[in-house]
């Protein structure tokens, strides 16, 4: 096991190593753009000298190799992820403020794609080809196939159109509202629960969807082992043996799709906070692209798929700790 | 002795052949006709006006006029009978889907939005394609050191989401559909390359290639003309699929940053400016958003169903 696990942790330490290299290289490509925006931004009226003064923040006015790369290596190690163009600030602080709501928006969507997802792929699998199964497919491929942010803007619509029900959004009026925004996210815990309800849940069924059908394909591949029969020879109870010994052995996969789906949760994440004005990660990143912030868009882009990485070496280590087959793959 | 006469059961044809897959895969047919809808809807006459290929309106270097099913082009506002803005008009002989909340036919613009992520999806993907492909294949045929570290290299693109990705590069760049184009493909070079791998490593060793291999047949010789034709079936249903998620993607990016994306006749934005008025005028977030639901459906279910005619072992789910 422990072979297994270093193995797994130099791979992704390397990946870790090319993700933030890659995010080094994307602004050293061509960073005129970057420079010019962040300079017309300020208040120096010479841009030439602004251009300069921007260049020297920024640290692109030395040598990219070796200078460049190590300072920036050695600030991500002490988290620190530069300054905003906009505020001034550290984005690192900004950051700890905002990362509270998109981690309950996704743990709330978590709960309700695994709620959802397990009792409907099992009853899918156990009833299959039966009509409760086509129907459950034909949801399944309905949430698949509607894109999440499409999803919550009809789901808004419906609830106010059907429901009378609208989440008590302050700004509303403007597509596109200029930020800042009201970081402060809502005391109130009904409050909260309110706005995040469209999102929780629509996010929550389309990642249900995906790992529904998963599960499905799983169980089907378990019942049919032998240990299955025995069971059913032995006389136990459809329930039992269900939860007791197929279920069991056929969420382990799932957990491997956890970690590939966490991606697209915080993809749909930015959208759904921009929709629906939740102060977190995902609406920061808009803002930084909006307002032509580029430390904070690489600040969020970075630690994003450096969490995903290191979620997903978590998810193989759990993987091969509950099946031990893989310890040897 | 005369040969048996040998009974056809089923009339052969393109036209019954044609229904049966119908009839077997329904919802596959259904997507294949939201393709075909979409490629109609994106038709328009060609203008002997060349030039390099551009996105969207003259992407294989000749321009294509106004879509035949678009009357109107998609910035023209329109007045009504008392001279004054026609907005938010309901839908009419003139006007199929109505007018926008800037006076402007919702049908039209949905039809030149329709080409415009048509194509961007064809080009990014068909760059992804090349490219994953030659990828997957030289480090899979050419396996060792130089595939592992390459397979991190991938792994390490693939961590990041494809909307921030988008977004990264939108705020390096002055937005323009080439560059959407190539950092589309970027994304999904990973998942393609992988599938193309695959491919090739269970290939590689098959008593054919070790065959050329002994009579002298160059890596590249090997690598074109025996390993790469395995690769195109599912090639085909990555590209059918991917296109939903490009269209997907692009209309994310639209709709959350839509200063940054040019032309205006965009589904994402569309949506996005709908949505202020939607408890009042519902009529552009229903089209918007239907279109961009039923053209990403369309593709995942007509990819779903060409995966399972051309290779049911791709079967993840």
């Amino acid at each position: 096991m422990q072979a297994y696990i270093l193995r797994r942790v130099l791979l992704n330490g390397i990946v870790l190593l090319l993700v933030a290299t890659l995010v080094f290289v994307a602004l050293r490509i061509d960073s005129d753009n970057v420079v010019q925006l962040a300079a017309q931004g300020t208040q120096i009226t010479d841009i030439e000298e602004a251009k300069r003064a921007i260049k020297r923040t920024l640290g692109l006015d030395r040598p990219v190799f070796p200078d460049q790369y190590f300072d920036y290596l050695g600030d991500l190690l002490r988290l620190d992820l530069g300054t905003s163009f906009r505020t001034r600030t550290s984005v690192m602080s900004e950051l700890k403020q905002r990362i509270g709501p998109s981690l309950e928006l996704g743990l709330l969507q978590l709960m309700v794609a695994l709620l959802v997802a397990i009792p409907v792929g099992v009853i899918s699998a156990v009833r299959q080809d039966r009509w409760i199964d086509y129907l459950l497919r034909f949801v399944a491929i309905f949430f698949l196939g509607v894109p999440v942010f499409v999803l919550a803007v009809f789901a808004l619509l419906g609830a106010a159109r059907y429901l009378g029900w609208s989440p008590p959004l302050t700004t509303y009026r403007d597509p596109f509202p200029i930020p800042p925004f009201d970081t402060s996210a809502p005391e109130d815990l009904w409050v909260n629960l309110q706005i995040m309800a469209i999102p929780a849940v629509v996010g929550g069924l389309a990642t249900g969807a995906i790992i529904m059908r998963f599960l499905r394909s799983q169980m089907l591949e378990v019942l049919r082992q032998d240990y299955i029969r025995t069971a059913w020879a032995k006389g136990l109870r459809e329930r039992v043996i269900i939860v007791r010994h197929a279920l069991k052995n056929a969420l382990i996969p799932v957990i491997t799709v956890i970690g590939l789906v966490l991606g697209t949760v915080v993809s749909g994440n930015v959208v759904l906070e921009s929709i629906f004005l939740i102060p977190g990660m995902g609406l920061y990143a808009v803002e930084g692209v909006r307002q032509n912030d580029y430390p904070v868009v690489q600040a969020i882009v970075l630690l994003v798929a450096l969490f995903l990485v290191f979620v997903n070496l978590v998810v193989d280590v759990i993987y091969a700790w509950l099946d031990p087959r893989i310890r040897y793959a | 002795m005369a040969p048996p006469a040998v009974a056809r059961s089923r009339p052969l044809g393109l036209g019954w052949g044609i229904l049966r897959f119908a009839r077997r895969k329904p919802l596959g047919a259904f997507g294949i006709l939201v393709v075909l809808a979409m490629v109609v809807l994106s038709l328009g006459t060609p203008k002997p006006k060349f030039g390099l290929p551009d996105l969207p309106d003259r992407p294989l270097g000749f321009e294509l006029g106004r879509p035949w099913l678009a009357r109107y082009h998609p910035d023209d506002f329109f007045y009504n009978r008392q001279g004054r803005l026609a907005v938010f008009e309901g839908p009419s002989w003139r006007h199929w889907l109505g007018t926008d909340n800037r006076g402007r036919d919702i049908w039209a613009r949905l039809v030149w939005g329709t080409r415009r992520s048509l194509f961007l999806g064809i080009w990014a993907l068909t760059m992804g394609t090349v490219a994953g492909a030659l990828v997957g294949l030289i480090s899979a045929y050419f396996s060792g050191v130089f595939d592992l570290l390459f397979q991190r290299l991938m792994d390490a693109i693939q961590s990041f989401p494809a909307l921030l990705i988008l977004l990264l590069v939108i705020s390096l760049t002055e937005p323009s559909l080439r560059i959407l184009a190539i950092a589309l493909a970027f994304v999904g070079i990973p998942s393609i390359q992988r599938i193309v791998r695959s491919v090739v490593l269970s290939v590689r060793e098959e008593v054919y290639v070790e065959a050329a291999r002994v009579l002298g047949a160059s890596h590249l010789r090997i690598m074109f003309r025996h390993i790469l034709p395995n690769v195109v079936a599912p090639i085909i249903v990555v590209f059918s699929v991917g296109l939903g998620a490009v269209i997907l993607a692009e209309a994310a990016i639209s709709f959350v940053s839509p200063s940054s994306v040019p032309f205006t006749a965009s589904w994402g934005l569309m949506l996005a400016e709908g949505r202020t008025v939607m408890f009042d005028h519902p009529g552009m977030v229903l089209a918007s958003g239907g279109a961009i639901a039923l053209a990403v459906m369309g593709f995942n279910l007509a990819g779903d169903a060409l995966r399972d005619i051309l290779d049911p072992r791709m079967r993840l789910i």
